[in-house]
This record gives C-alpha cells, structure tokens and sequence, in this order.
C-alpha cells in the first residue's frame, strides 16, 4: 500500500475549500465559498440554474483557475498539483463526450490508462466497472451504437474505472431512464460503502435523496447550508440519540396540546396548534413509545404519531426561505438606515 | 506501458482496411507511373513523385489530422476528460503528435522508401538528408499546428474552430519556403561560417521542428492547467532571433531581436485570453505578494514586450547597429528609434486591453486593429491633406525628423493610453465589487 493511499485512508475532509472566490468577465460566479466535505460521504450539490454548482466542481476537479482562495483534495493543492489529485478523481461533466468510434472496452481501457492505472491491473478493472454499469454485453460495441442512457453509463464507467477515492458528478442521470437510475443510486451507495467520496450536483433532487448523506446548498455563488442529512439508514454520530422530524395529529382540538409538548425534554416543537403538531424528537423507538404513552394518558385525543421526514427538497427549499428571509431582513435594515441616515 | 494518448490515436487511425488500402494504392500509383515512365521520351523522375506524394500525405493530409487532435477532442466534448487525465503534458503531447499522423507517417515512410530506392537507383546524391528534411518539415508542420490549436482554443476564432489553422501552417509554409530553395551545390554563409546546402537545410528544418514540438509542449502546459514560468515564449524569440541574424553573420542580431521580439508580442497579445478576470488573478497574486503565482499566471506577451525594452535599452547602449532595413531618405536614423517603437508597443497592447476590459471584450482585436489603424494611418493623412503638418506629428510619430521629438510623442501616447487603461480598470473592477 503506498504512502497516499495510508494518508488518505486516515484524513477526515477529502475536500477543504477556503476563500474560494471565482469570477467570469462582468459576473461573480462564487463568492468566498469555504467548507469542508467529509471523507466517505455523499454530497447532493443543489441550487438554481446559475448558483455556481457546475463552476464550482470544475474549480475543484482543476479545470478552472479561481480569482482567489484555495481547493485542496486530500491533502494537495489543486492549483499546484492537478495531475496528482487527477489520479485520485473522478469526474462526469455535465457535457461530457464520447469516443465514437472506440468500443466500450477501449474507452474503457483508455480512461484506466491515462489515469495512471497499472497495466496488469486494467483488464480486471474494465471487466468489474462493466458489471457494477451492466456494461458486460456491451463492450465490444462502439459507442455511436449506444443509447443514451448506455452512453452515461459509459462515461461514468471511465470517471471510476481507476477506483478514485472522490467522484464528482455533474447531473449524472440525466438521460437515464428510471430503472437506470435507480441501479445508479445503488452504485453509488456501494462505491461509497467502499469508502468514496461523492460530490453529485442534479435538478432531480427526489433521486439524489436516496443516497446523500450531505446536502450543500448553493445560491448566487454563496453557501446557503451545508449539512447532514438524516434520514433512513443514517446512523448518528457516537454517543447521539437519532433526531427526527414527528408529526401529531389530534382527533379534535385540544387547547392543552402546546403546554403538554413545552413540558416535555426530548422534544423542540417547529410548528403547532390546538389539532396537530411538528416537532424534531431526539429518542429512539421506546422513547416515543413513553412519550404517546404520556399523551395519551394526558387525556389527549391521539390519533397518530408519525415520522415527518424532512426529504431535500424540503430542505433545500427552507434553506432558500431561510436565505431570502435573512436578505428582506438586511435590505429592510438597510432600506431602514438609509432612510434614518437622510433624515437626519 | 505504451503511451494511453498515442495507442489511443492507434485505435482511431488504423483498422484493417486502411492497413492494407494505403501500401496498396501507393503501390498501384508507382508501379502505373513506372510503366508510363518507360513510354514517355523523358522519362518519369519517380523519385519526385514519391516526394510529392510524401508531401500530399504528410505535409498537407498530415497537418490537417495534427490539427484535428485538438479540434475533435473540442467538438466531441472529449477535452475535458483528457484535462483530468493524469498524463504529462510531454505524454500528451507526443501522443498527440504522433498518434493522430500515424496514419500519415505510414503512408509517408512507403513514399519515403520509394523515394530512396528510385534514387539510388538514379545515383542521385542527398538521398538521406532530403528524406531527413522532409521528415523534419512533417514534423514541424504537425507540431506548429498542434501548438497553435492548444493556443489558439480558448478564442472564439471561427476558423479554428473549424480547423483552420492546419491550411494556416500550410500557407505559412509555401510563403517560407522560397528562401530555403537553393541549388544542390550552393554554400550557405551562416555566422561566418560556410555550410554546404543540404546539410544546412536539414539542420535549420531540425532546429525549426524541435522549436516547434516545445512550443507544443509548453502549450499543453498551459491547456492541462500547469502552470509554468514564462521563460520559453522569450528563449524561442532569442534563439530564433539568433538564427535569422546568423544569415549577416550576426550584423543587426539586437534589432532583428527587437523586430521579433515586438512581432511576437503582437502576435501573442492578439491571440492569447486577456480578459479582466485574468487581469483580476494577476493582481490578486501581486497583491498577496505571491510572486511565483504573478509569474505563473502572466500570458505571454508580456514577456516579449519586456524583452523588447531590453533589447531597446542594449541598442540605445550599444548606439552602434543600424536597421536591418532601409529608412527612408528624409528620416535620420537615431538609436532613440528602437525606444520610440517599444513605447508604440506599449500603446497598442493598452489599447488592446482597454477593449479587453470592456464588456464586449470578445471583439477586442478588431476594435484594436480598427483604431490603431486610424490613430496611425487616416488621422495623420487627414491632418497632412488638410495642410495641419504639426498635427499629423501628433498621431504617428515615426514621420518626424527629430528623434527626441518622435520619443516625446511615442512616450505622450503611452501615457495616455495608460491612463485610459488604468480608466477602464478602475471602472470594471469597481462594478464587480459591486456585484460581489
């Protein structure tokens, strides 16, 4: 095993990003974007059309030169070491193309190769990326004979064929069909259950849903959030209790509903009133049986107690709320201010 | 393992059909001249043929699939995935070179081969250096394409888009050659010394080839990302600069440096990516006092225009060299002149970047072209036909009888174009604070 890959079996942040800041002529693509993405987990990158999701990608990936700030992936500077951190990388573009006249095993062949793969080792590597693709029957055809859908299995097939310990992907299943991408999200939880790191930007944020662990949401070139995401199959950190989103529903209003929730610990209430209640409820299963437990003999009229999960495209969008409240809120002070400062 | 860009461009080149195709017709076509050779009265130079031939398939044909290396991976989308490869750019280069002509190369060794046979067997001389010749323009053609593509790629010329620069190489080629045809038996006179024309040749077409493969390397440099230091742009201008002076035995070699060296600035200014958010990097690094980033990230023009001052300021020393050029009778020649034609091309790259600078900074190089056309051609005629002399001497200063005169008006246009620039500056980088 060589020094790298003992380095990078150990790091925390596959990605650090600090200052980032990236213009076009006459237009700032990304402002100041600073964080870190974990080692081993998925980031759905999300935001509108032109919030700087595929710019900043391709500043990581070292395809473009930021006006200011710095990217290092796994320890190396991207700016200074593109070829080194290419080794470890794995990119789809959103507009990526083909070789049409090779055939599946070539294109395939030639990825590994030019990503520094051994030679010994790239038959092997070709056979086990077109079974994870569904590709086995495929590679001795060329690629203009491919559809669509079998053309982005290709070129995905050629951003992992090297086994790179972080992948970007810019709107990997456009063009797939719901099968396709339901075997894709399958891929990707099993190349991160082999320890990759993912960072996938799409519009379709329902299928990103089924295998993120992280969301990074992004506006006008700004960080809106970047967090965790905890839904079905997350487990929590050590020594956490799992929180998630319940929802109560009364079978008739009951004035006392409020009073009895405040009272109890485990619970933060986000939204309520006298019929029905939202709440995050850090506990495990027992926990919530007690809680009901207690309601019910309270007196209230319980008629469910339910898991509300947050999916991301709730989360991106009260994100989004969050962010345009906050902006009202600035330009209502500023408007505020400037309107003091030409009174006085 | 063999080079994944060169076996790549194997597998595009060559398949079956075309393995056999290429021996085959070239053989029909020597074998159907050889017959005709012996029935027509004088006869039929095969070996001529054959250079033709090799000329067709490997200059022209050649050229065309060097520039399609570059042009394809463009316009199938393919580059970027070659960007985030992890080969070298001299791995990439050298695959590209030779992977995407190996198609070429093989028809071309068949003629080469045809050429050396019929040579030989018409006791002709240079038969090895002529094949070497031609296999080094080959290769210059393909790596000066090649070179200018990588260059050229991030412009939004149409014509290079759609490969226009393989026919450029090739008329740039026809253009340079009448000077290197000569008779077999001339001797070249070159730095003091005399060379025999053959070997001559193929040393300028191997010294011109290599200069042409490592402006293709330092090319794909800059398209993977890599930043260098920028020395090589300078070095070629200095080494080219050298061999052409070597023709007067070196008389004149500080001006024909500055003409090439202000040629070169030109050339790079007008082609090379020179927008504000370049500018913007630059600055930032001087600014963070990263100096190695300032340098790295530097075009290469400027580079040429500091050689330029340098070779100004050595011949204002020197006060010696003459112009490898006739003046004009009217014009007294003072070495203040190479210092008024280095503050002209100061002037023209401001005036470049202050179109550069602007929002529509895409047509920077026409709007430049069209201006400086004016400020040095119809003004200085409209003052001059309306009888205004002493206001003509205020747009083209190289009319002027008095060298200082003609430096005080090149260095007032300097001044002023610098202050535009700074303008322009001032004004763009403030409405991106802004929108920041």
């Amino acid at each position: 095993m060589s020094t790298l890959s003992l380095y990078l079996d150990k790091i925390d942040s596959m990605i650090k990003i600090s200052g980032l800041t990236f213009d076009y002529p006459g237009h700032r693509a990304l402002h100041q974007v600073s964080l870190e993405v974990e080692a081993g987990s998925v980031t759905a990158l999300v935001g509108s059309n032109g919030a700087g999701k595929t710019t900043l990608m391709r500043c990581i990936a070292g395809l473009e030169t930021p006006l200011a700030g710095s990217i290092s992936v796994a320890g190396m500077d991207v700016l200074e070491q593109p070829r080194e951190v290419h080794r470890i990388m794995g990119y789809l573009s959103d507009f990526y193309g083909l070789y049409q006249a090779l055939t599946v095993a070539q294109c395939f062949e030639y990825a590994a190769a030019a990503q520094g793969l051994p030679a010994p080792d790239i038959p092997q590597a070709i056979q086990t990326t077109a079974r994870q693709l569904g590709l086995s029957d495929r590679l001795q055809q060329t690629c203009d004979k491919l559809s669509r859908g079998l053309r982005q299995r290709v070129a995905i097939g050629q951003a992992i064929i090297h086994g790179p310990k972080i992948l970007l992907l810019d709107e990997p299943a456009s063009g797939l069909d719901p099968e396709a991408r339901a075997s894709l999200a399958s891929l990707f939880r099993q190349l991160q259950a082999n320890g990759m790191t993912l960072l996938v930007s799409s519009h379709i944020l329902a299928e990103l849903d089924e295998y993120s662990t992280h969301m990074l949401a992004l506006r006008e070139g700004r960080v809106l959030e970047y967090r965790t995401l905890l839904h079905n199959g997350s487990q929590p950190g050590l020594g956490q209790s799992p929180q998630r989103s319940l929802r109560l529903t009364l079978a008739q209003p009951d004035p006392r509903l409020q009073a009895q929730l405040a009272a109890e610990p485990a619970l933060q209430v986000s939204a309520s009133d006298e019929r029905s209640a939202e709440f995050n409820f850090s506990g495990d299963e027992h926990a919530q049986a007690a809680l009901l437990a207690r309601l019910v003999s309270a007196g209230l009229p319980v008629c469910s107690l339910a898991d509300q999960k947050e999916n991301l495209q709730q989360s991106y969008l009260r994100s989004v709320a969050t962010y345009e409240n906050g902006q009202n809120g600035q330009n209502g002070q500023t408007n505020h201010q400037s309107k003091a400062g030409s009174a006085s | 393992m063999i080079n994944p860009e060169f076996k790549r461009n194997l597998w595009l080149q060559f398949s079956l059909h075309r393995l056999i195709a290429m021996p085959a017709i070239l053989g029909l076509i020597f074998f159907t001249l050889s017959i005709a050779a012996a029935n027509l009265p004088g006869g039929l130079a095969l070996d001529s043929v054959a250079l033709i031939l090799f000329a067709g398939i490997v200059c022209l044909w050649g050229t065309r699939s060097a520039s399609n290396a570059v042009i394809d991976e463009i316009r199938d989308k393919t580059w970027d995935q070659q960007r985030m490869s992890a080969l070298d750019p001299w791995t990439m280069t050298w695959g590209k070179l030779f992977g995407a002509t190996a198609f070429n190369w093989y028809g071309g060794i068949i003629c080469l081969a045809a050429f050396a046979v019929t040579a030989i067997a018409g006791e002709r001389s240079m038969t090895l250096s002529a094949g070497l010749t031609l296999v080094a323009l080959g290769i210059l053609m393909h790596a000066a394409t090649i070179a200018l593509n990588l260059h050229l790629m991030r412009s939004d010329i149409r014509a290079v888009q759609r490969g226009g620069i393989a026919w450029a190489v090739v008329v740039i080629a026809v253009l340079f050659a009448p000077p290197f045809r000569s008779r077999l038996d001339t001797t070249i006179q070159w730095w003091s010394t005399a060379f025999s024309y053959g070997p001559f040749l193929l040393g300028s077409m191997v010294f011109l080839a290599a200069l042409a493969v490592f402006a293709a390397w330092r090319s794909m440099n800059s398209a993977l990302q890599i930043s260098t230091m920028p020395w090589a742009w300078p070095l070629g201008c200095c080494l080219l600069a050298a061999y052409l002076a070597g023709f007067a035995d070196g008389v004149g070699l500080l001006w024909i440096g500055l003409l090439l060296a202000m040629a070169m600035t030109y050339a790079a200014l007008f082609t090379e990516e020179n927008d504000i958010t370049l500018w913007q990097r630059i600055v930032a690094r001087i600014e963070a006092g990263n100096w190695q980033g300032f340098l790295r990230s530097l075009p290469i023009w400027p580079s040429t225009l500091l050689l330029s001052c340098c070779f100004a300021l050595l011949l204002l020393v020197s006060n010696g060299q003459t112009p490898p050029f006739e003046l004009p009778p009217s014009f007294a020649y003072s070495p203040l002149l190479a210092v008024t034609l280095t503050l002209m091309l100061l002037r023209d790259s401001c005036v470049y970047l202050f179109f550069a600078f602007s929002n529509k900074g895409k047509r920077a190089g026409a709007t430049t072209i069209l201006y400086l056309a004016v400020i040095n051609g119809l003004l200085p005629f409209l003052a001059r036909v309306l009888g205004l002399k002493g206001l003509a001497i205020f747009f083209m200063p190289l009319h002027l009888g008095s060298a200082w005169t003609m430096l005080g008006v090149a260095l007032l246009h300097a001044v002023l174009a610098l202050g535009l620039l700074n303008w322009r500056w001032r004004q763009r980088v403030l409405k991106d604070d802004t929108a920041a």
